[in-house]
């Protein structure tokens, strides 16, 4: 039997510490994405209000569900895509929401005055990510998310995460190799972040 | 070894769950550092893809601890309602039912008037203990209300009915819900703060940091009996046919009138213990065949030790009271304890937590007055000056380190 399996029946029977459990074990983690779409956090805020009202409403009558992030998420990007849609009736409605995400890197060398050519040649090919991808990527390598959520999650073909995914890889690598080459100390910083 | 990985290129492994898992957070390291051990040749592919992986790092928005308590409010009590309100749609339905049958069964025949009270019966345990260590020091009323209390220190004061209960001096509350026998309040103080409260029938207690105590808001019944988690000195007042009864998870203490402390914590896996400094009680271990024990009688300036492990209390004679009982006057007293177990204890009402090398010498021994209304960086200066250590404050988090 899953964690989750179990907490989210408890939660679904009404169970109010199975409630305040998912509540802040998820906050963080939905207010971190659903940023990314529009950068306001009280709006972000409601959402997530609106995402646990309209769980607790449901009750019973709620999926079951084995990854309960999962579920978050996905809840979490239509309730944002509806609020936005609700905010502004009046204008013209895109469907589309933007995530607009920078990598940590993007901005250290945006904000460097010397960038070597290789630095701005990486800064260069992040940018030419697109909304999608960076979204993927996200979901991929924050959230350690399946393939196969991410592609629910984002209404994509089966096997179009992965290839969207390791298409960037690839010419990340194809830069970072040739870093290797020419060492440049900038990238021994970010090593030892992750050293701790 | 896993042989598919012999296949992998840079793209792969960077792709990899389980891989960008140990880049991140250290998952499966072993097994990892052994991979790029056994097969050397991998070390460049590895170190590039981990390179590709902190490049693709986004940086987190910050969203502060109060902002996630806000909405949090919103959706509990959205959770109350909405349960209140379902309960109410049952009952509805009920009643018209009930009514139907009524009328059918009395035509000519007078109607009693019949009055339905709801079960209050309130679930404790689970939730509102799973957040005791949040921030914020609360009153919850028998009714459900919740009173945040906002002094480091808050006092409070129960009338003998119950129903008026004074705040720090300054705000009185009138209760006039309708009191059931039994129903409980309670108070609920995080690490960090700290809680005087005069119950009805008279009793003091203060109340630790990071601890609860539950309570009939008034007595009535043949005893008194009080729920604690955490630590509290109790100054019980005498009354001969109604023994007052502290229960915590390990012990029951019982008493008639009288002055002790009692400290039951869920993080000491080691003991709990009660300290008699006035009076006599008696006391039961909570274990299994407890009941098949005696009652243990405690004299004053006795101290009873329940161990955890094998579930037996001791009793020690001629303990110095002050070391159990002086946190009360915002002191802490300590004589010939482990730097840990000094720690310990300071990290109750700093809401801190303690991190340090095994190396640390944690088992030397400490004696001495810490006053609680000094900071903390005072208190750690104080306590690197006595012991060869040094302190660093990182957020709630102090690592120690051997001097």
């Amino acid at each position: 039997m899953n964690n989750d399996c179990e907490i989210w029946e408890n939660f679904k029977n009404g169970d109010k510490s199975a409630l305040s459990f998912i509540y802040f074990q998820h906050f963080r983690p939905m207010f971190q994405y659903g940023i990314k779409f529009k950068n306001d956090p009280e709006f972000i805020k409601d959402c997530i209000q609106d995402v646990f009202f309209k769980l607790i409403k449901a009750g019973k009558n709620l999926g079951t569900t084995n990854n309960i992030r999962f579920y978050l998420f996905k809840s979490m990007k239509t309730s944002i895509l509806k609020k936005i849609e609700k905010d502004r009736r009046m204008e013209e409605i895109g469907n589309d929401l933007k995530f607009e995400a920078q990598f940590s890197v993007e901005e250290e060398i945006a904000e460097k005055e010397n960038a070597t050519e290789k630095e701005k040649s990486l800064s260069q090919s992040l940018k030419k990510l697109s909304d999608r991808q960076r979204e993927i990527i996200y979901l991929r390598y924050e959230c350690e998310m399946e393939y196969s959520q991410i592609c629910e999650i984002m209404h994509l073909k089966n096997d179009s995460a992965r290839k969207l995914v390791f298409r960037a890889i690839k010419t990340l690598r194809e830069i970072i190799d040739d870093e290797i080459k020419f060492p440049v100390l900038f990238f021994f910083r970010f090593s030892a972040k992750y050293a701790l | 070894m896993e042989k598919k990985y012999n296949k992998y290129s840079v793209e792969d492994f960077a792709c990899d769950l389980n891989f960008i898992k140990w880049v991140k957070k250290g998952t499966d390291a072993k097994k990892w550092e052994t991979l790029q051990n056994e097969n050397p040749h991998f070390s460049n592919k590895i170190e590039t893809a981990k390179k590709i992986i902190t490049a693709l790092h986004t940086p987190e928005t910050y969203v502060g601890q109060d902002e996630t308590y806000a909405v949090w409010k919103n959706v509990e009590l959205f959770y109350k309602l909405h349960h209140q309100t379902n309960r109410k749609k049952r009952f509805i339905k009920f009643a018209q039912y009930a009514a139907i049958f009524l009328l059918a069964l009395s035509i000519g025949a007078v109607i009693p008037i019949i009055y339905f009270t709801q079960n209050n019966h309130r679930e404790y345990r689970a939730f509102e203990l799973a957040t005791s260590n949040k921030p914020e020091a609360k009153l919850i009323l028998a009714g459900g209300e919740e009173i945040i209390l906002k002094e480091k220190q808050s006092e409070l004061q129960f009338d003998t009915s119950g129903r008026q209960i004074r705040i720090d001096q300054d705000s009185v509350i009138n209760y006039r819900e309708k009191i059931e026998q039994n129903s409980m309040a309670q108070v609920i103080v995080p690490f960090g703060m700290r809680s005087d409260i005069c119950l009805s029938d008279g009793t003091k207690v203060w109340l630790n940091a990071g601890s609860t105590l539950t309570f009939p808001q008034k007595f009535t019944g043949k005893t008194r009996k009080v729920f604690l988690k955490g630590e509290a000195y109790f100054d019980v007042t005498k009354n001969t046919e109604c023994p007052f009864v502290v229960s915590s998870d390990n012990l029951n203490v019982r008493v008639l009138g009288t002055e002790f402390n009692i400290r039951d914590d869920e993080y000491d896996n080691e003991s709990a213990e009660v300290v008699l400094i006035e009076g006599a009680v008696s006391l039961r271990g909570k274990g299994m065949f407890s009941l098949l024990r005696d009652e243990l009688r405690l004299k004053p300036n006795q101290k009873a030790t329940y161990s955890k492990s094998d579930k037996k209390t001791t009793v020690e004679s001629g303990v110095k009271v002050e070391y159990y009982t002086s946190w009360k006057e915002g002191l802490l007293e300590f004589n010939k304890e482990s730097i840990l177990t000094v720690f310990n204890r300071l990290s109750r009402f700093y809401n801190v937590r303690f991190i340090s090398e095994k190396s640390v010498g944690l088992n030397r021994q400490f004696t001495g007055k810490l006053d609680l209304e000094k900071t903390l960086d005072e208190v750690l200066k104080i306590m690197s000056d006595a012991a060869p250590i040094t302190c660093r404050i990182e957020g709630n988090k102090i690592f120690v380190n051997s001097k």
